[in-house]
């Protein structure tokens, strides 16, 4: 079993080379952020530290653990014809949750020693960046404790394997025919448990959003990005029905270019069509972009609003702790986005195979892929800005009597067009390679 | 070559020849939902196959044969009515239990093959006796590999291979571990007519020489002709039960049917 693990992780290195970085990030995460806190407990003076090392932290790592579960769940199942041939030549369910058990166990053990590493280091460089801007005491020094690594580690190990049950349940359910069943026809439908949990999700972050109006700026902030989190959780929930309703709205104009070469229709056909496969591919931009938006806001309407009442210093500080922040969760971001769009499009090559040996040209399907890509992308953007909304505006609300939250353009439209660059770039990319395959014996490959 | 013929390849079997168990069918039904509505796949169905009797199920597309196929070989669950293995009432059984009593007791060769492309020939022969945890024997892997005509080839992947190559390997891993029962669906599908008939001839060779019980669903009248029985289906009932018919006879009944 153990080698029949390994085999899979083996001839799937693209898919599990995303999951790995993911993983690798989790365990460096909270070794780096565990680390901080060892930092504040041996140094003196150190609960300051311990305030910002625990305010960052949790961000970073249910951001980390987030990634990491999303990334999971689409490893194992880029698995499941295999793991249903395995149900179907008589493996009982339990061999199957065993297998997934095998792989997710086995590669975080494999990634945490360097992510031990990079977290050690990571906290290393913040801390004495914080020193050097006055933000810890001088002589704070991380301890040599081994207890953050290894809590990294049991932490990703029970998530992860909390994540494979879920990830593995429509598979080591039922019968053998219809698990092979329900690897052929993604109907893009969530069960009602799923739906349940992303309506409560919904509900608990419009509680937050009252509450957050309320607070403190401090307070308000970090309410506000953890509910940019929970909206997060939300879409990775609900995903397939909001991004279908988006995806429809943006894909009219490509519709109406029927004529000519039509790759545009086919592209927005395509897309619509499949609503859990594109949910999957807009939740990581979404999540890029839905988190840098919040970040924006929240440090742009804070200094707008601050203007004059803190000194300069102290704002820049600030400015600086968010700054590294956003150029953390954007790393998550991106890792999810190019891990996601490249085994999504990758695994999409019976279908550029099939198209070509129905008579699509090559140039129809690099205009179906430029097009399914931009609304991909689109989608992904304005499912991100909706989700920063809600806790956007009650952020503002806590500030001023004004919802509008005030964003510098300069800052923001950057990471807008980079998230578009992105995602369009990782999906041409990958695109291209496969519709470079051989369309036959793709096609009657087994 | 001698296909199953020699005792040495595949060993005395534990219960001798034509002691296996009797599969029996009673009120069979199957329902799916699709779109809005119910589909009803199987519509009671009786049914009894003898021990070492090999029988093909026919029909037109839509008339159920797989569903049956796939609930008397323990693959789907039927909504109402039990199959029985012997004693076992294998309807009953929780999906881990069938899961264990399908592998040491069934073979079951699929139209797609379903051999996992990561795997070798031979990994993919023996990847049922892993599940179980048994231990793999080489030489036999070997054995079964040159029965089925492909000797030498166990290091091979199966995407290198061809359809009726592939199909070979599948029925090598349906026959590696000498099961009583060999459940078939299409198995010549995908395959040319030479190639089609090397492998009926398989399925009917362990039958007469080890007793081995084969239900074969298909739609090609010649394959069903390699069969003892014929069975045939419309819209999910039972409408013909024929013994030793020729293949001419398959096909005009079959003809009266659609």
């Amino acid at each position: 079993m153990i080698k029949m693990a390994w085999g899979a992780l083996r001839t799937r290195p693209a898919s599990f080379a995303g999951l790995a970085t993911a993983l690798f990030l989790a365990v460096s995460v909270i070794t780096m952020f565990g680390s901080m806190v060892a930092a504040a407990t041996t140094t003196e003076g150190g609960s300051d530290l311990a305030l910002i090392g625990g305010a960052f932290g949790e961000i970073a790592m249910i951001m980390a653990m987030f990634v990491a579960v999303t990334t999971l769940g689409f490893a194992i199942r880029g698995q499941y014809r295999d793991l249903a041939l395995l149900r179907t030549v008589a493996a009982t369910p339990r061999q199957v949750r065993r297998l997934v058990r095998f792989q997710v166990a086995g590669l975080i053990l494999l990634v945490s020693p360097p992510a031990w590493a990079a977290g050690a280091v990571a906290a290393r460089s913040f801390l004495s960046a914080l020193v050097d801007r006055g933000l810890a005491p001088a002589g704070a020094i991380v301890p040599g404790n081994p207890l953050p690594p290894l809590i990294a580690t049991l932490a990703t190990v029970l998530v992860g394997l909390l994540a494979a049950v879920f990830a593995t349940w429509r598979i080591s359910r039922g019968t053998p025919s219809a698990a092979m069943a329900g690897t052929s026809a993604e109907t893009g439908r969530i069960g009602w448990f799923r739906t349940l949990l992303g309506l409560i999700v919904v509900g608990g972050v419009g509680v937050l959003c009252g509450f957050l109006v309320g607070q403190e700026p401090d307070e308000a902030a970090q309410a506000a990005l953890l509910g940019a989190l929970a909206s997060m959780v939300a879409l990775a929930l609900l995903g397939p029905l909001p991004a279908r309703i988006v995806v429809t709205l943006l894909g009219l104009p490509l519709r109406l270019l029927r004529g000519g070469e039509s790759g545009g229709w086919l592209a927005a056909v395509n897309t619509r069509g499949h609503a859990h496969r594109l949910s999957s591919a807009v939740v990581p931009i979404a999540l890029l972009v839905g988190l840098s938006t919040t970040f924006m806001v929240i440090t742009d309407t804070m200094r707008h609003h601050m203007a004059g009442v803190l000194p300069d210093a102290v704002s820049d500080d600030d400015v600086w702790l968010r700054g590294v922040e956003v150029a953390m969760l954007a790393l998550f971001g991106t890792v999810a986005t190019l891990n996601t769009l490249i085994s999504l499009t990758t695994a999409r090559k019976r279908e550029y195979a099939l198209l070509t040996l129905i008579g699509a040209t090559k140039r129809q399907l690099v205009r179906m892929l430029a097009a399914e890509s931009v609304l991909t992308a689109l989608t992904g953007v304005v499912l991100g800005v909706a989700i920063a909304a809600p806790v956007s505006i009650a952020f503002a609300l806590s500030l001023t009597d004004d919802p509008v939250p005030y964003v510098s353009m300069g800052d923001y439209a950057p990471i807008l067009i980079g998230a578009v660059l992105l995602a369009v770039t990782a999906e041409m990319v990958a695109g291209l390679r496969t519709i470079a395959l051989d369309p036959a014996t793709t096609v009657t490959a087994p | 070559m001698s296909l199953f013929g020699n005792e040495q390849v595949y060993g005395v079997r534990p219960e001798g020849g034509g002691a296996g168990r009797e599969i029996r069918v009673r009120g069979l039904r199957r329902e799916f939902k699709r779109g809005g509505g119910r589909v009803h796949a199987l519509q009671g169905v009786d049914v009894t196959f003898a021990p070492g009797s090999f029988t093909a199920v026919m029909g037109p597309s839509g008339s159920g044969k797989t569903t049956l196929l796939q609930c008397v070989a323990g693959m789907d669950r039927p909504t109402r009515g039990a199959v029985h293995w012997g004693p076992t009432e294998i309807t009953r059984l929780r999906e881990h239990k069938l899961a264990r009593l399908r592998r040491s007791t069934v073979g079951f060769v699929f139209q797609a093959y379903n051999l996992m492309p990561a795997m070798t020939v031979a990994e993919n022969v023996v990847l049922p006796t892993r599940l179980m945890g048994g231990r793999v024997d080489r030489a036999r892997v070997g054995r079964v590999l040159t029965q089925v005509g492909l000797g030498g080839c166990e290091k091979e992947r199966p995407g290198r291979l061809s359809g009726g190559q592939q199909q070979r390997v599948a029925i090598a891993r349906a026959l590696y571990n000498q099961p009583e029962i060999l459940f078939a669906d299409e198995p010549t599908g995908a395959l040319d007519r030479n190639t089609g008939r090397e492998i009926l001839r398989l399925l009917r060779e362990g039958v007469e020489e080890h007793g081995r019980t084969c239900v074969m669903v298909t739609h090609d009248p010649l394959a069903a002709s390699f069969a003892d029985r014929v069975l045939m289906m419309t819209d999910g009932e039972l409408v013909e039960d024929l013994t030793r018919p020729s293949a001419a006879v398959i096909a005009e009944k079959l003809g009266g049917l659609s």
